[in-house]
């Protein structure tokens, strides 16, 4: 099996994008990915296009190809579009990976991309509940929202976690997002800010528990390792990678603090990579909403189960702590153009083991993770990476 | 509108509950597959619409098409170890309920259910 080397990192500013096209912002990060391997569109072999919602967000199916199109890419150039919901990204990266273990590409682009502000905030609302189950939650009125507010009510009844615990996360993830020039947010905010604000979207989740309705595009170009270093001084290497499915329905999960895939998908990812949670120097998880990210670190085996809050709240988990989460500032801060974010995870953990993450590189990182997530924990993706 | 929780079993609404042949566990929503033994021998029963409440959450940023609704509150319910329902709760918002508390199923409309709070 060949394995496999991140060697070209691209990626547009995060934001509301409204004077930019979904197809101006794919092929910006796709170039920028090629021009950082010193390659051309000609050297692509296949194209993996992880996007969400271009159907309902853009009016536009068959992106693949119209965004492999547009970047001049070889008609021999197999694009594929995959759709696994906010873990659209993580699961194109997975399938770039697939691509050049089984020796059928060597030189694969991956991009994610999504473009959400093209409609009003219930109709975004609207479009991403279809990743959850129409006929058992969505007609009942389930917003993803009100879906992590129901775990994050089962948490704190279970374990004592408090909208404090949850606060912090949104707390630390905005000072991160302060250091990240591509974040959609700058702005520092406060315990009581996140606890005192009226807006509620679904009860305890208020506005600063939220992730942010972002457009932005982001891209990596994937080698065979062999050749990495003909392409890159600092290649970073995928050692291992997991992904796994649980119950689509929420309320059939045995458990609703926890995610039986984020699990299962880190177990695969740590056993093929050799390592362990304590090894991993800096990650990136899927912090769409706060109680997500204490139930990430739990499932990943960072802090025991229910101990996610407190080690947030004691600063664990922020810069200078014992593992570094979500330093670029996480889906909270820096946005979540869905189908982006998977792929987005792998360029902030390579620009951290190259040492290229300027004023929120963790010192010293030689080993990262990032974990996406869709849906309501329907799918995971997890990857490990390590410097060269 | 809930019976009076007397152990006489007065105006509590049956639900019909898929449940596998094979090895007896229920299936919530409906499966194809038993999600415990695989088996697809599966057969439909009623039982009676009471149990806990096990999470909730009041929406008031709906989906576009309940916008006129908002806010509202959605729960799920535990009947009984292995099966959980979902739906709408009516006449309570989050002020005002604990997880334990015990639910009725008061009505079915388009498949959603609803269920109040046993007072």
């Amino acid at each position: 099996m060949k394995n496999v080397s991140v060697v070209g990192i691209g990626k547009t500013k995060y934001g509301v994008l409204q004077e930019k096209t979904f197809l101006d912002i794919s092929v910006e990060a796709g170039k920028k990915a090629m021009e950082d391997a010193g390659i051309g569109p000609e050297d692509i072999e296949a194209l993996y296009l992880g996007n969400y919602g271009g159907s309902d967000f853009i009016n536009q199916n068959h992106l693949a190809p119209y965004v492999g199109s547009a970047l001049g890419l070889g008609v021999h150039v197999a694009c594929t579009h995959i759709e696994n919901a906010c873990a659209s990204g993580g699961s194109a990266v997975r399938e770039g990976i697939l691509a050049i273990n089984s020796g059928i590409a060597r030189i694969v682009l991956v991009i994610g991309v999504e473009k959400m502000n093209t409609v009003t905030t219930p109709m975004v609302t609207e479009f991403l509940a279809k990743a959850g189950d129409w006929e058992n939650e969505v007609r009942v009125g389930y917003t993803f929202p009100c879906a992590f507010a129901m775990m994050a009510r089962r948490h704190m009844h279970q374990y004592g976690t408090t909208r404090k615990h949850l606060a912090a996360v949104a707390v630390k993830n905005h000072k991160n997002g302060l250091n990240n020039p591509t974040a959609h947010m700058h702005k520092s905010i406060t315990i009581d800010q996140v606890l005192e604000d009226d807006r509620i979207v679904a009860d305890p989740l208020r506005l600063y528990d939220c992730s942010l309705i972002t457009d932005g595009a982001s891209a990596v170009v994937l080698s065979e390792e062999s050749m990495a270093r003909s392409f890159s001084d600092k290649p970073v290497d995928i050692i291992g990678f997991g992904q796994a499915m649980d119950h689509f329905v929420l309320y059939q999960k045995d458990d609703l603090t926890k995610f039986n895939a984020t699990v299962e998908a880190a177990e695969m990812a740590f056993t093929m990579a050799g390592v362990k949670p304590s090894d991993i120097d800096v990650a990136e998880v899927h912090d769409c909403f706060t109680i997500a990210e204490i139930l990430a670190i739990e499932d990943l085996g960072f802090v025991p189960k229910g101990q996610g809050g407190p080690a947030t709240a004691d600063g664990m988990t922020s810069h200078g702590g014992k593992f570094v989460v979500n330093p670029s500032g996480g889906l909270k801060a820096k946005g979540h153009p869905v189908g982006a974010t998977g792929v987005d995870q792998i360029a902030e953990i390579a620009l951290q083991l190259r040492g290229e993450a300027d004023a929120r590189q963790v010192k010293n990182a030689e080993i990262g993770l990032t974990h996406n997530l869709g849906g309501s924990g329907a799918t995971c993706v997890v990857h490990i990476l390590a410097r060269n | 509108m809930c019976s009076p929780y007397s152990g006489k079993e007065l105006n509590v609404m049956d639900v019909s509950i898929h449940k596998c042949s094979s090895c007896g566990r229920f299936q919530s929503p409906p499966a194809y597959f038993c999600i415990s033994c695989k088996s697809d021998k599966l057969e439909w029963i009623e039982i009676p619409g009471r149990g806990t409440l096990y999470t909730y959450s009041t929406v008031y940023v709906p989906l576009s098409s309940h916008e006129d609704q908002a806010p509202y509150t959605v729960a799920i319910v535990e009947f009984q170890e292995d099966l959980r329902l979902t739906g709408r709760l009516v006449n309570s918002n989050s002020e005002n309920l604990e997880i334990g508390a015990q639910v009725e199923v008061v009505d079915v409309r388009d498949g959603v259910y609803f269920f109040d709070i046993c007072k």
